[in-house]
């Protein structure tokens, strides 16, 4: 591999594009970053829009966005970044055509609770004896599905097959339980 | 906890329910940490549900080069519009004056005796001039020939607006009627244009905030010309002419909360109109950007400075022009107005510093988020600890051209260091920039 040519399709960077189009205004690399990522904005797009071609055009409609919104910004995670100011071009828009369509933020698994995730071992080794003591309290179904999502690492579809409950119902014990075990930890906490 | 980042690929195969289960169980966890990965997922299951053709990548990035290859759309100055706008002034003041002078003929007469009745003495270039003048076009020569007028410490610098508005016009010949508007035009002085989006024209003066003239340009009869003075409330003598405050004069928070609920927004939203203006000049700032600091959403001022805003709770936002400094304001309901000084002149620091021998080249960038750049790249080919020293040539315009590795800790690592830096940002050059030594070690 040529490492030194300049003019070999490079390894780009987005903080490297991005700097050459903040510093330059070289449009051109702009577009090589946003091309890395416009397949990411598209499927956000398409999870609100439901419509694969009002979620092209919004591609292009959050480009043109871009080109001045980024110079504005001290932006430290592209994609990050990106994610957010799709999914808000995304909800302004249906927002405007309110009453129509409803979201459902249910339809996955819920958004997380906490931002602030990243634990040390040692505090999470403490919590484990007062995590196993809630997982104990909650109702059959969800401690089942929790076990065996977070604990034993099965898959969604591997806990249907084991539990014979619906995929639906998998997702949403998940999810309850997860909720439940937060609380009861934080009622440990305090 | 571990970050894990996932192709679109993958995500597909995830939908298609072609991996494995701890492939799957491991994007599954990603998800309650990940909004975005959330997202993604479910846009694929649309796809997916929609049975529609994956999104064809050339197609985008096709799309995305066409546009990329387009002039950029440059930003109209200020200074541009100083001309449209004197421009149209003549203009719109040469069609009202036609208007006036075809549809006022008959009442000359008395309009005259009002300009006589006039207090003799020292007459200031008042508003209340303006109203008179504009409503008795024949009387305009009397008031012009009068030398007291005329005199009225008139600054060139105050004046030199106005001079460009005439000295475009001595370059043809002028219609009677643009001989009129001239005869006046030069002895008022620290009248300010401005003219809003519908087209409207405002003329108004700073000592008299009150008192406006508005030129429709959307002539919807034929008196546009509307002329107003709080001091005298001079009652219009033309049937057509309206007596205005300014329009500019904000709306109340309930005029507000009225136009909001026409909207269907929630009550509690937070309205808020304002108005961005230079500090010094006090003139308007055309495309500054508004960021909502918490949800980055980002609103533009008008060719007047103005922008509204929707907040939902209370936030704060950043109001961010080049060249300025940047400012942050409560969304309080209601109007505001925003002043935002200058920054200091970016280019005299730069020459400030290629003037100096001693200086030292450095990163665009700054130092501290070069090295940490620098340090991300290289963890990602190695995970060894690390200690290099490189030797740096920029070219006149800050590329890193050429990179020697003095000395490595890591032989093998030396190309793709070379590489990073070569491909790295800019730098700004200093005195040393044929030589620049840099230590990269592991933290």
């Amino acid at each position: 591999m040529k490492l030194y040519n300049a003019d070999l399709p490079p390894y780009e960077e987005d903080a490297v594009l991005l700097t050459q189009y903040l510093q330059e205004n070289n449009m051109e690399a702009l577009g090589k970053l946003y091309s890395k990522h416009a397949e990411m904005v598209y499927y956000v797009c398409l999870r609100y829009f439901k419509e694969e071609e009002k979620s092209k055009d919004a591609v292009m409609q959050i480009f043109e966005e871009l080109i001045t919104k980024i110079k504005k910004q001290d932006i430290k995670s592209f994609p990050k970044w990106l994610y957010v100011v799709s999914k808000n071009f995304c909800l302004m828009d249906l927002r405007s055509k309110k009453g129509r369509v409803e979201i459902s933020v249910d339809e996955f698994v819920e958004f997380p609770i906490s931002m602030h995730q990243e634990e040390s071992y040692s505090e999470k080794e403490g919590k484990l004896s007062s995590l196993e003591q809630c997982i104990e309290k909650l109702p059959e179904k969800q401690r089942v599905t929790v076990d065996l999502f977070f604990i034993n690492e099965h898959c969604y579809k591997e806990v249907v097959e084991i539990t014979g409950y619906s995929m639906n119902e998998v997702k949403s014990y998940i999810q309850n339980g997860k909720r439940n075990l937060k609380n009861c930890m934080d009622r440990a906490d305090a | 906890m571990r970050k894990l980042t996932f192709d679109i690929a993958h995500l597909r195969k995830y939908v298609n329910g072609e991996l494995s289960s701890k492939e799957m169980h491991e994007i599954e966890r990603a998800t309650h940490d990940d909004e975005m990965l959330t997202d993604i997922l479910m846009g694929l299951e649309i796809e997916k549900n929609n049975q529609s053709t994956p999104l064809s990548l050339a197609d985008i990035s096709d799309q995305i080069t066409e546009r990329t290859q387009q002039r950029p759309r440059s930003r109209p100055l200020w200074n541009n519009n100083i001309f449209k706008i004197a421009a149209s002034v003549v203009v719109l003041l040469t069609a009202t004056g036609v208007l006036f002078w075809n549809t006022q003929k008959q009442e000359t007469h008395s309009e005259e005796l009002a300009v006589n009745d006039m207090p003799e003495g020292p007459i200031g270039p008042s508003h209340d001039r303006i109203a008179e003048i504009s409503a008795t076009p024949d009387s305009v020569g009397k008031l012009y020939s009068e030398p007291k007028y005329r005199q009225q410490d008139v600054h060139p610098e105050q004046n030199r607006k106005h001079e460009n508005v005439s000295a475009n016009l001595r370059s043809r010949n002028l219609t009677e009627q643009e001989k009129q508007i001239l005869a006046y035009t030069p002895t008022e002085k620290n009248i300010e244009f401005s003219q809003d989006i519908a087209g409207t024209l405002n003329l108004g003066h700073p000592k008299h905030e009150s008192d406006v003239i508005i030129i429709n340009t959307e002539a919807q009869d034929k008196s546009n010309l509307i002329a107003s003075s709080s001091k005298k409330q001079a009652q219009p003598r033309i049937a057509d002419t309206r007596v205005s405050i300014n329009p500019n004069a904000t709306l109340s928070a309930a005029q507000m909360r009225a136009k909001l609920s026409n909207m269907g927004l929630e009550p509690q939203t937070n309205f808020i109109s304002a108005q961005v203006l230079d500090q010094q000049s006090k003139k308007p700032l055309a495309g500054v950007e508004v960021t909502d600091i918490q949800n980055d959403r980002v609103a533009l001022t008008d060719a007047d400075g103005r922008f509204t805003y929707l907040a939902n709770n209370k936030q704060s936002l950043k109001i961010n022009a080049e060249g300025y400094t940047t400012r942050e304001i409560a969304t309080e309901n209601g109007a505001q107005t925003i002043l935002l000084s200058p920054k200091e002149s970016f280019l005299e620091e730069i020459s400030i510093t290629k003037d100096s021998k001693s200086s030292k080249s450095t990163p665009l960038m700054g130092r501290e988020k070069y090295m940490t750049y620098l340090r991300n790249e290289i963890n990602k080919i190695t995970e060894q600890r690390y200690a290099f020293t490189v030797q740096i040539a920029l070219s006149k315009k800050g590329d890193p051209d050429t990179v020697t590795i003095t000395k490595s800790s890591d032989e093998s690592l030396n190309a793709k260091v070379i590489r990073i830096i070569t491909r790295g940002p800019h730098w700004t050059t200093g005195s040393d920039w044929k030589k620049v030594t840099l230590e990269i070690s592991s933290l």
